[in-house]
């Protein structure tokens, strides 16, 4: 029997590589907020869940 | 757990909840452990972020590929065997827990070494734990995206496969934070340095 395969495998690539900017573009920028107002922990916790994220370990 | 999404929408969000769950207590314990040490130590918050600053930098020369050594972490991948030797509740949260630690299985990227590294050096559990839970919500949020890119519950090996191709740019943004939590770092101790005179 054939695999069934996603709808199109540059469409799952560019997705997750969209989804991934996405979320290290917040993630940076809260970080920098945090930064601005004095929080370096609310800084690091932030990029901490951008680097977390690349580990992509739900798929 | 994504090919669960596709087709029992509830039960696979409640596994979702259970694994991120079990993560984040192995998160606080392995936070609270690494940071206990240190915080028995006589406390210079600049020296020590700046010895944080100096493993970032490491690390970040490491994924840079210029300079090369282990991570320390076990060789080894979670059991997918527990999931027919236990009930499914106690695996998926069996999963959470050993993937959540950071340290029990092989890294691809030393980014959770980053967090490890600043919050035992600093040695305040409370900022270990919340930075080692905050990466781990990171890797458990990333099950939310799954069941929206499979086809069909049988695409999980095509789907891992095609994901390979965007390793460098997944690749890439780990650089790039890394470059930001070691910028940070610097302006931390920046900022405790003006506070201290």
């Amino acid at each position: 029997m054939a695999t069934v395969r996603p709808v199109d495998d540059a469409h799952t690539t560019y997705a997750v590589v969209r989804i991934s900017v996405f979320v290290a573009v917040a993630g940076v920028t809260f970080a920098g907020i945090a930064d601005w107002f004095g929080s370096p922990r609310v800084a690091l916790a932030n990029l901490a869940f951008v680097l977390g994220w690349t580990q992509l370990v739900g798929l | 757990m994504a090919p669960l999404g596709k087709v029992a929408r509830k039960q696979w969000t409640l596994n979702v909840l259970i694994f991120t769950a079990a993560g984040i207590v192995a998160s606080l314990v392995v936070g609270e452990l690494i940071a206990t040490p240190g915080a028995h130590l006589s406390r210079d918050i600049t020296a020590s972020l700046a010895i944080a600053s100096l493993g970032v930098l490491a690390l970040l020369a490491r994924e840079l590929a210029w300079i090369s050594f282990p991570l320390p972490n076990l060789q080894r991948q979670t059991d997918p065997r527990w999931r027919w030797r236990t009930f499914p509740v106690l695996a998926i949260a069996a999963w959470g827990f050993d993937i959540g630690s950071s340290v029990t299985t092989w890294a691809t990227f030393s980014g959770a070494w980053a967090m490890l590294i600043i919050g035992g050096v600093l040695g305040e559990p409370q900022t270990a734990a919340a930075l080692l839970a905050a990466f781990w919500c990171g890797r458990a949020a990333t099950l939310l995206i799954g069941p929206g890119l499979l086809s069909a519950p049988t695409s999980t090996a095509e789907l891992l496969e095609d994901l390979s191709t965007a390793a460098p740019v997944l690749r890439t943004i780990h650089v790039a934070t890394l470059v930001c939590v070691f910028a940070t770092l610097i302006l931390w101790i920046g900022f405790t340095s003006r506070v201290l005179n």
